[in-house]
């Protein structure tokens, strides 16, 4: 039993790479469309910002895409190894994720990378537990009537 | 070839190759060296000492030092902070531990109060905690609790391509429950979140008949990586609890409460309920001071309905045989009462106790079954006529927006449920 907001875990990758993707576009056409918009001269300020969204927009989504993907496989694969949920399933995978992607930086960029992304995984992770505990009510309503003779 | 080249511009080599040569042409290795040298006269000299500090190296060491220094000024002033005295809340909370200034107590004020910085986070965030038993003078109601576990207990979700996430009842979940709501309080303790398994509850009891509470996620205590159902605070008796679960981690904390369950895969032709329940029955009956002491005469074996099972037909196998061999013999008293043509007294076969209650407890579900038959459909439109009443009696005007935006009678008690189904 498990998070039924959720697919189970091979086939979550797809959808975390899809999701991923699908943020990275929309965010890059924002972005850039902005940018390409207002580093055109006057008069070719809308073909600017399209240029600038066609040629760059795929690049943000690829490169979105590429971290939830490989997010996602790491965090599937630690899950399966460790068998066990808990917040350090995400961090390690953040971990891993920055590691393997900064891999053609070299080693010392590839270890920075990955501190860098497992400690801001963990302060998400903290962040995230510590607003669902506050976000909890003291006392809920019962979720059953009491019982009657 | 390799020799040829060697002599004419090795020089221009890089190093791996170089020293490919050098084992190919060893006795060429000096004048090599000295031909490097000679052949690039504007480099002499140039080369930076290995302690060379240049400025960026040497801001970077000051940053590497004063970030150095900061971090461990921070981590000292905060050990030192968690060290200090109780405050007066804490001072009544750690008895055991004195104020003063030595370094043990230090360290073990320290100790207890970063303990506690994850403790808050890993214990329940809404206390298990049960209402007071109602009072009872006739003895009619239950006086045992029986905290029951949800997720591949009762139910059993399932991902497939085709259908996304199902849930499934376990074959035998309503009569379980509404057969054991006679003897026993009972409480659904699920390890899922309440956003989540609450749609569950509502499915497992819509009329509100036999489950008195449920408890979710938000009441667990997160052990060792272990979810754990602590009921120590549940208000309850623990010698009246019984706790029902797949995963004995759920009961670690009160193990001697714990009956373990097998798991449930989606089996349709499982069992395992409708097996526990004349175990449970004859618990709740027979009345023990401790239903802990009762358990611990199951510990060891694996399966502990199929045990209390073999108890009850070895019980009943010396029954019958004691009633065997009374019938067998001809006592003088046996003899006239036949010759006056009277019914014997050992003629049919003697009923045991659990027989008697097991009547009794089928007869009961029979009847709760027909009056819910009967009642049902009434009760629920009653509740979702009150909860109209509600929305419509809140007089401020978050009220009057959920009645136009929120259909009333898809509110709390009918929330769309996962695509469930019994099997």
């Amino acid at each position: 039993m498990a998070d039924h907001t959720r697919d189970p875990c091979p086939i979550v990758i797809v959808n975390d790479f899809g999701g991923a993707f699908a943020m990275g576009v929309i965010g890059g056409t924002i972005w850039h469309g902005i940018k390409g918009f207002r580093n055109s001269p006057t008069g070719e300020r809308g073909s600017g910002a399209l240029t600038a969204i066609r040629s760059r927009a795929p690049v943000v989504g690829g490169n979105f895409g590429s971290w939830g993907g490989v997010f996602s496989f790491f965090d599937c694969s630690i899950k399966g190894l460790r068998r066990k949920e808990d917040p350090f399933n995400p961090i390690m995978a953040g971990f891993c994720t920055g590691g393997a992607l900064a891999m053609r930086g070299g080693f010392k960029h590839a270890r920075n990378s990955a501190i860098t992304c497992g400690c801001l995984l963990a302060v998400f992770e903290g962040v995230g537990m510590v607003i669902s505990r506050m976000m909890t009510p003291a006392a809920p309503a019962p979720a059953v009537r009491p019982l009657e003779a | 070839m390799v020799d040829e080249m060697a002599g004419n511009k090795s020089s221009a080599k890089p190093e791996s190759e170089k020293s490919q040569e050098e084992s190919a042409a060893g006795e060429q290795q000096t004048s090599q060296e000295g031909a490097e040298n000679a052949e690039r006269p504007q480099y002499a000299g140039t080369a930076k000492r290995a302690d060379y500090q240049g400025n960026r190296d040497r801001v970077r060491t000051r940053r590497l030092l004063w970030g150095f220094f900061t971090v461990s000024v921070f981590s000292g002033v905060t050990t030192m902070y968690l060290c200090r005295n109780w405050d007066d809340e804490e001072f009544f909370a750690h008895r055991d531990i004195p104020n003063g200034y030595t370094p043990d107590l230090m360290y073990k004020r320290f100790h207890a109060r970063y303990d506690g910085l994850t403790t808050y986070y890993a214990g329940p965030a809404i206390e298990p905690e049960l209402p007071e038993m109602p009072k009872d003078d006739n003895m009619m109601l239950p006086r045992y609790t029986l905290v029951v576990g949800v997720e591949d207990l009762l139910v059993h979700s399932e991902w497939t391509r085709q259908n996304g996430w199902r849930t499934y009842m376990r074959p035998g979940w309503d009569y379980f429950l509404m057969y054991l709501s006679q003897y026993y309080e009972i409480v659904l303790f699920s390890s899922e979140s309440v956003n989540f398994a609450e749609r569950m509850v509502m499915k497992l009891d819509p009329y509100h008949a036999y489950l008195t509470h449920a408890f979710f996620r938000e009441s667990t205590s997160y052990i060792d990586g272990k979810i754990v159902k602590d009921i120590t605070n549940m208000n309850r008796d623990l010698g009246k609890v019984i706790m029902l679960d797949v995963n004995e981690d759920a009961y670690s904390k009160q193990p001697h409460n714990g009956i373990p369950v097998k798991k449930w895969t989606g089996d349709k032709t499982d069992r395992e309920l409708v097996k526990l329940i004349p175990m449970l029955e004859y618990i709740a009956v027979s009345m023990p001071k401790d239903v802990r002491k009762v358990l611990q005469t199951f510990e060891g074996t694996d399966d502990y309905a199929a045990e209390y099972l073999r108890r009850e037909k070895e019980h009943r196998a010396k029954i019958y045989k004691r009633w065997e061999e009374q019938k067998a013999t001809t006592t003088p008293l046996k003899f006239i009462a036949q010759m006056f043509g009277l019914s014997s007294a050992v003629s049919d076969k003697p009923v045991i106790f659990q027989d008697v209650i097991r009547q009794d407890g089928i007869r009961n579900y029979e009847n709760m079954k027909k009056f819910l038959e009967e009642n049902g459909e009434k009760m629920l439109e009653e509740e979702k006529q009150k909860e109209k009443e509600f929305l419509a009696s809140q007089n401020f005007t978050l009220g009057t927006v959920l009645q136009g935006v929120v259909d009333p009678s898809s509110a709390p008690g009918a929330v769309p449920a996962p695509p469930t189904q019994s099997q």
